[in-house]
């Protein structure tokens, strides 16, 4: 029976251990690749993206009350122009007045364009190019009309003075809009709207700071926590092993009790330290004898004969026949004695866990200290990192900026789609922003999630620690 | 007389002789041993750490080396669990990357010592070690020789 129960619990012991080793390398996995980094990254994006979107909206807004006027006006007087110019166009190839008069018209126009722009900011360039749009389709049209009647209207005059009026309209409603632009720069509105936007941003700032302060703590505690329970776990699976070999050790000296009794050494009068019971076996006798026996005397004892030897240790051979004729009371003597070393040997055992478990809490703290040093490197490198992303944020935004106006120039020659297009400008940029809040958000919880799920595991493994030593 | 020849036989040539070849009466082959019935056999073991005793260490009689453990065991000891034994007194010996070099002390023929590795183990056994399995019966050992272990 007792074998069977020491067996069964060094079988325990070693699937203990093979558990103890299995959450260390968990553990070990879980502290290499910590999730929590990247949303960190994230993080400090969206925040950036909202407020770089905040500025074009003034603008937007300034275009869309200022656009429909011009536009109808444009439209009106582009129809009449685009009728009378396609028989003028068509007579390039043919004569060579006909050419110099129009070429010199479209120097004039083009050179007040181009100063006209200058001034202006850049959102005017867009009507300059609707203008040259205008001038390919007036190019487009000239081809299939008839030769004959174009060469009469080349000389008209009219047309020419025409030309002319309707440039200067064209320079005058451009110049009325800049002025209209700047005095509503300076309005009450205006100024209100951009502290609005300042503040808004400013604060999306701060609150991008806050979470990821809040995150590397986070980090820490959890990297902290981490250690300290894999060390715990290490001491633990340490502490099994010297439990089997003490297993080990009692077993063995169990066997050796039978052939060792104490009682029969203290019938001598020497101080004894060992004594073999031989059996009838007179070649080991006497191979014992050769090899270690250089002189002996004899002690007298009764009817038996004793030898011993001056070499360490002192050795004695006892009768072969015990002189005790209690038999259980020798039984109950060598279990005493086994008892008293098993008990001894324990107590040794378990100083030294405890030295074990003390040495491996120990090296926790300045394993957690390397990884800090570590961390302040990599940290000066992600300043770098943090530098590349705002540039690309920055080029992004500017295509962002200058994106949806492409979109308004194949709508110039009619009001109403123009119109269409400024608004899906506006919601477009609307639904960015929702975006980006969502994975803002998303975001948030899944760190919230992440740093949730790490807490159960780690009571749970907790909690198997205490199950197993209880 | 006998085992003194034998022994000497044995030392002459200088690689030691594989088992049944130059000895004349063949070792018999190791037989399990009953442990409950066998008398243990006395294994005098003197440790030291960063290398093996030398020849001289042992030449005066009752002068041996100081740090002796003194191992009871049966002749189909392996060297796995001596080693086991050695960690219950050695705390040098309990290191996790520890590693036990074993050798036998045996007398030679000029009234000195022989000093003869005969294996190594780990502290630990996380690797495979082809000298964990040797028994003392399997290695030139002949009872009385003492066990001469270093603790690297």
């Amino acid at each position: 029976m007792g074998d069977t129960a020491l067996e069964k619990t060094a079988e325990e012991l070693r699937h203990e251990i093979d558990e103890l080793h299995r959450q260390q390398r968990e553990i070990t996995e879980r502290l290499r690749d910590p999730r929590g980094l990247r949303r960190g990254g994230f993080s400090n994006v969206a925040p950036r993206n909202q407020g770089r979107r905040g500025f074009p909206r003034p603008a937007e807004r300034n275009d869309v009350e200022d656009e429909p006027p011009a536009k109808r006006r444009l439209s009106s007087a582009v129809v009449k122009v685009d009728g009378e110019d396609v028989s003028k166009d068509g007579e390039f190839p043919v004569d060579g007045n006909g050419t110099q008069v129009k070429v010199g018209e479209n120097g004039t126009s083009d050179q007040s364009d181009k100063k006209q722009s200058g001034l202006h900011r850049g959102s005017w360039s867009q009507r300059d190019a609707e203008q040259r749009r205008t001038n390919k389709r007036y190019e487009a049209f000239a081809l299939p009309e008839p030769a004959p009647r174009v060469l009469p209207k080349n000389e008209d005059p009219k047309l020419v003075n025409r030309n002319r009026r309707m440039l200067g309209n064209l320079l005058g409603t451009l110049e009325k809009f800049r002025k209209e632009d700047k005095q509503r720069s300076g309005t009450d509105a205006y100024a209100r709207r951009t502290a609005a936007l300042q503040r808004a941003e400013e604060k999306a700032r701060e609150e991008s700071e806050r979470l990821r302060l809040q995150e590397r703590e986070n980090l820490t505690e959890k990297r902290r926590r981490d250690l300290t329970l894999r060390a715990r776990v290490a001491a633990k699976a340490e502490q099994k092993k010297l439990e089997l070999l003490f297993l080990q050790w009692s077993e063995h000296q169990k066997k050796l009790s039978n052939f060792i009794s104490d009682e029969i050494a203290n019938c001598y009068v020497f101080h004894l330290q060992v004594i073999f019971y031989f059996g009838p076996k007179s070649v080991h006798i006497d191979n014992f004898i050769e090899a270690k026996i250089s002189f002996h005397s004899r002690a007298y004892k009764g009817n038996v004969w004793c030898y011993r030897t001056k070499a360490e240790p002192r050795i004695y051979y006892a009768p072969v026949k015990p002189l005790e004729e209690d038999t259980s009371e020798v039984e109950q003597q060598k279990e005493r004695t086994f008892l008293e070393w098993k008990a001894a040997r324990r107590q040794e055992v378990s100083e030294y866990q405890k030295e074990i478990e003390e040495q491996c809490l120990g090296n926790v703290e300045k394993e957690l200290e390397r990884w800090q040093n570590a961390r302040k490197a990599r940290k000066a490198n992600n300043e770098g990192m943090n530098l590349q992303e705002t540039m690309d944020k920055e080029l992004e935004t500017h295509r962002m900026e200058h994106g949806p106006k492409k979109r308004k120039i194949p709508g110039g020659g009619v009001g109403d789609e123009d119109e269409e297009d400024e608004v899906e400008d506006i919601n477009g940029g609307e639904d960015e922003m929702i975006m980006d809040d969502l994975l803002e958000e998303g975001g948030d919880g899944t760190i919230k999630e992440e740093v949730a799920t790490d807490t159960v595991k780690a009571e749970a493994v907790e909690e198997d620690i205490k199950h197993e030593v209880l | 007389m006998a085992e003194a020849a034998r022994r000497q036989g044995g030392g002459r040539p200088l690689p030691p002789p594989p088992r049944g070849v130059n000895q004349q009466p063949p070792r018999p082959k190791p037989e399990p041993v009953d442990r409950e019935k066998t008398c243990p056999l006395l294994l005098r073991v003197f440790t030291k750490s960063g290398g093996h005793h030398t020849s001289e260490d042992y030449a005066v009689r009752g002068k041996e080396p100081k740090d002796e453990v003194q191992i009871y065991t049966w002749k189909d000891a392996s060297l796995r669990e001596l080693t086991d034994l050695v960690k219950e007194v050695s705390v040098a010996a309990r290191r996790r990357n520890a590693r036990l070099s074993f050798a036998f002390v045996y007398p030679n023929n000029k009234g000195g010592y022989n000093v003869r590795e005969v294996g190594e183990t780990m502290a630990y056994p996380n690797r495979k070690q082809p000298d964990d399995s040797k028994t003392l019966s399997e290695l030139p050992f002949e009872i009385g020789d003492y066990l001469d272990v270093a603790i690297y």
